[in-house]
């Protein structure tokens, strides 16, 4: 019994270890290396990203204010891209920073020209609020899952049976000006 | 083989430095929107089971494999063992008409119930503990509908999954409920015809034909729960079987006591043979779900698996009435998962906590009451018992140190206690206890830990290494380790060098079967198997290839001998060497496309007496290729497979001392599936399919002739069991939006 009553002790353990763990959320399942690839390419089939970029093509990463997930696959994703040097082409500069007011993130990515607004996990909540104050706005939004392009964004990213997919949100990507060609969308998964 | 095995190696290297060169040329004028580029990112296939966490296959420390859903619907395949055999890489199932065997690269240890290759479901081990067995056909009870892709992750893996992974790993990834999205109905339905003593098709009459049926309903639906997001995933399945018929030559025996052997009313006495129509079937109900709310995901399945096998043979049906119904196997599982995701700054947690309950039941029913122990006059029935219950707790961390997937680290530890018995008994033609053997249950703690560190210093270089340690009483404490590198040699090329080692600890029937012809073994090791391979592979747009070598070496295999004239006892006997290559090429151009892929092995096995000999079973070359167009408008996908092996030794041939070696021919396996939606019915496709053997003969020598004695019976060869070799299918399936 001795070594039934450890394993049991051990679990205790375990469990009480746990609950101080915070909430996680579902695996970020395109791995960020190939997210940030993907976007690259991606980005080269908008028919007005070399006009919105303007030279240098300044990429805004955003997560959660407070919450270390998603900060970290903010974070991680923002290293990925800036180690690709460019996006379709044009040199690019990621910046960084949680998201505190949608309206105000609007008009930052307004007066900066940001050309890519990226979204991380534990942000898919406030995706609704954050398209509506972006409407009109000349940005294309991504979002780490395809959550994100159901809420709103112009992309998300998913798996599909092992692969990553391309979500594409046709009617948020005209309200943000962006414009695909139809290449892409023939291997996109279209939401509206 | 050498000349064989470089002419084929160098056609396969010509064509891909030809791609490659076409790659390089195309780098040098690459555009921002080239497809092609895009093409190849969205072509890679992310696994999670070579590392336990998720990674684009080319970055794994494993030559991997994904099998997706789509693949399996279009080129009819029904079960897992077809997917391996017709989509797969490395890995080969062989079907004795009842359970199948698995081997890979090679290697195939016939009878041992799967337990050389782990089976994992949403990281779930399926492999049992009482003979760490695992189904890989309809009995892997995993409603098809529900699969997401399948991960096959050839080589060692016991590095971070334990006992068992010693040929690899498949590891079944379900859908999510985005993938479902409503209801799914599933009816399918098979028919074969009657078959002649030469594997010839004698009957097509309705009569005639054997045949089964599918039927299954699966369904997924995202909620939010407590204003947590939360989604609900299930399948229901059941499979049925009966066919087809099989007509057997005859064959003379004589019972332990000199006389005529009794096999029942269904043949003359001192015959096995004549047509089998009740003794070829198989049913398989199961249940699975998966519920995901927060941070928490529980899984939990049920299953049966209750299977009819034609003939008598050396490993699972020693005697039986010819044609006799009554003799059957049957295995159960109640399984329960119960995951808990959580991060605590860098560390993301996993706790998994997990219990099955597990039992089989086998009888064997025979007219010759001589078979059974102790004898008794009449008919008597075999029931052989095992049963394992188990419960363990898995904690797991993973930090990433620098947020970027470059160095991470992943470590845990694993603590089980299981419960594992078994007997065997035998029952007059009363039904009356006459006696038992083998008789033993007990409980045994089982403990491990493990760790794996993956850092990639420079973009293109990523290195894995990883140990695990497992203590367990049956075959003491191993440590398995591997180390692995992937090395980005060029554009879309990936060059990869893995070592790797696996072990099997022994079944609880190789550790504590005794009888009165059974010595219990003593100091019984685990089975161990080390690996080196290299591998390139080279994506180009839609286009993959990839051409490896491997070597592996196997000692302390378990067998049983002889220890003196009236009593044997398992002994870690064995050692096999074995080398080789393997390699496969997939895409598309626009609608149509590809897939092929081959193995070819060398693989000695010494003996105890010092001898070295093939390795029954186990195919040294096989493989698969296929071929789908998805033609305009309402007219079909059509999509012709194959899979295809050469000849190989029965499982009698080294020991048998049959006049002729009993060989299986080489055999090819021809599919043509035609797919679509119904025009005008929204939500509802069929699938119509029609399946071709060439050979006729399994490798498996049926009946009670297993063995000849030259010198009282000169001449005498081995009957090989047949193989169903024609089959057509329909499928139908209806998507209920919810």
């Amino acid at each position: 019994m001795k070594p039934l009553h450890r394993l049991v002790r051990i679990l205790a353990l375990v469990v009480a270890a746990v609950s101080f763990a915070t909430i996680t959320y579902a695996d970020v399942r395109v791995p960020l290396g190939l997210q940030a690839q993907l976007v690259r390419r991606l980005a080269g089939f908008d028919r007005n990203f070399a006009a919105r970029a303007t030279g240098t093509a300044r990429v805004l990463v955003v997560h959660k204010s407070g919450d270390d997930e998603s900060r970290l696959v903010g974070g991680g994703f923002a290293k990925a891209l800036s180690e690709l040097h460019d996006i379709a082409g044009v040199p690019m500069q990621v910046d960084e920073m949680p998201l505190a007011d949608p309206a105000a993130l609007a008009a930052q990515c307004k007066a900066q020209h940001v050309a890519i607004l990226y979204f991380s996990v534990g942000l898919e909540p406030s995706m609704e609020g954050v398209a509506g104050a972006l409407a009109g706005v000349d940005v294309m939004t991504i979002g780490a899952s395809s959550t994100f392009a159901e809420k709103g964004a112009v992309v998300g990213f998913d798996l599909e049976e092992g692969r990553p997919k391309i979500v594409v949100n046709l009617a948020r990507a005209k309200a943000h000006n962006v414009s695909f060609k139809a290449e892409l969308l023939k291997l996109a998964r279209i939401v509206n | 083989m050498k000349p064989r095995l470089r002419s084929r190696s160098s056609a396969f290297l010509a064509l891909l430095a030809a791609s490659v060169s076409v790659d390089l040329t195309r780098a040098r004028t690459a555009r921002a929107d080239d497809v092609d580029e895009l093409d190849q990112l969205l072509g890679e296939t992310v696994v999670q089971g070579a590392s336990k966490s998720a990674e684009v296959a080319s970055d794994a420390p494993a030559t991997t494999k994904v099998i997706t859903a789509e693949e399996m619907h279009r080129y009819g395949i029904r079960s897992l063992d077809e997917a391996i055999n017709f989509l797969g890489m490395s890995l080969f199932t062989s079907n004795p008409l009842h359970a199948v065997e698995i081997g890979g690269r090679g290697v195939l240890l016939t009878s041992d119930f799967g337990n050389h290759v782990l089976l994992v479901v949403d990281g779930h081990v399926f492999n049992e503990p009482w003979d760490g067995t695992a189904y890989f056909e309809q009995g892997a009870a995993i409603p098809i509908d529900l699969i997401d892709h399948i991960e096959l992750i050839v080589g060692p893996g016991s590095v971070l999954y334990g006992g068992s992974a010693m040929l690899g790993v498949i590891s079944v990834v379900t859908k999510h409920a985005s993938s479902l999205k409503g209801a799914v109905f599933t009816a399918e339905g098979s028919a074969s015809p009657q078959q002649g003593t030469s594997g010839q098709l004698t009957s097509f009459a309705p009569g005639d034909l054997g045949g089964a049926y599918r039927l299954a309903a699966s369904f997924g639906r995202e909620l939010t729960l407590f204003d947590k997001p939360a989604e609900i995933v299930a399948g229901i399945e059941l499979y049925r079987q009966n066919g087809p018929s099989f007509a057997w030559a005859p064959q003379t025996a004589t019972n332990g006591n000199g006389d005529p052997a009794n096999f029942g009313p269904n043949t003359a006495p001192g015959t096995w043979g004549g047509r089998t129509t009740h003794q070829y079937s198989a049913s398989v109900p199961s249940i699975y779900t998966r519920f995901l709310w927060g941070n928490f995901t529980v899984m939990a399945r049920a299953a049966s698996y209750t299977r009819r096998t034609p003939y008598q043979n050396a490993f699972n049906q020693y005697f039986t009435d010819f044609d006799d119904p009554l003799s059957f196997e049957r295995d159960r599982w109640l399984s329960l998962d119960i995951q808990h995701h959580g991060r605590i700054g860098k560390l993301a947690t996993l706790v998994r906590g997990y219990g099955d309950l597990y039992d089989f039941h086998q009888e064997m029913h025979t007219s010759d009451g001589s078979n059974c122990d102790p004898v008794v006059a009449g008919t008597c029935t075999n029931k052989v018992e095992g049963r394992s219950r188990w419960a363990g707790l898995e904690a797991q961390g993973n930090v990433d140190w620098m947020g970027d997937d470059r160095l991470t680290t992943l470590f845990g530890a694993d603590g089980r206690v299981r419960n594992v018995g078994g007997q065997s008994d035998s029952y007059d033609g009363q039904n009356q206890y006459v006696g038992g053997v083998g008789r033993k249950y007990l409980t045994e703690l089982v403990g491990s830990a493990y760790a794996q560190q993956r850092f990639t210093p420079v973009k293109p270089l990523h290195l894995n290494a990883g140990a695990r340690f497992d203590a367990d009483p049956r075959g003491g404490n191993r440590v398995s380790p591997r180390a692995a590198a992937a090395i980005e040699t060029w554009k879309g090329g990936v060059t990869k060098f893995i070592y790797s080692e696996a072990f099997r600890a022994p079944t609880f029937y190789e550790s504590y079967y005794e009888s009165a012809g059974q010595k219990q073994a003593t100091n019984l090791r685990s089975e161990t198997v080390r690996s080196v391979e290299a591998s390139v592979e080279q994506a180009v747009g839609k286009h993959r290839f990839l051409f490896g070598v491997f070597r592996t070496w196997w000692s302390d295999l378990i067998g049983v001998v002889s220890i003196d004239d009236s009593t044997v006892q398992t002994q870690n006997i064995a050692k096999i060497d074995n080398w080789g290559f393997n390699a496969r090429a997939d895409g598309a151009f626009g609608d149509l496309r590809y897939g092929m892929s081959i193995t070819e092995a060398h693989t000695d096995r010494s003996r105890p007496d010092g001898t070295d000999t093939q390795l029954p079973v186990a195919p040294q070359v096989f493989g698969n290729a296929r071929l789908a167009y998805d033609l305009p408008g309402a007219l079909p996908t059509v999509a012709v497979a194959t899979t295809f092996v050469a000849k190989r030794p029965a499982d009698r041939a080294l020991d048998g001392n049959f006049a002729t070696a009993p060989y299986a021919p080489a055999s090819l396996d021809l599919r043509l599936t035609l797919s679509e939606r119904v025009p005008g019915v929204p939500g509802l496709s069929y699938r119509i399919a029609a399946d071709y053997v060439t050979a006729a003969r399994s490798p498996y020598v049926a009946g009670p002739t297993q063995s000849a004695d030259p010198t009282t019976s000169p001449g005498t060869n081995a009957a090989l069991a047949p193989i169903n070799r024609m089959t057509g299918f329909v499928t139908l399936r209806y998507e209920l939006p919810l």
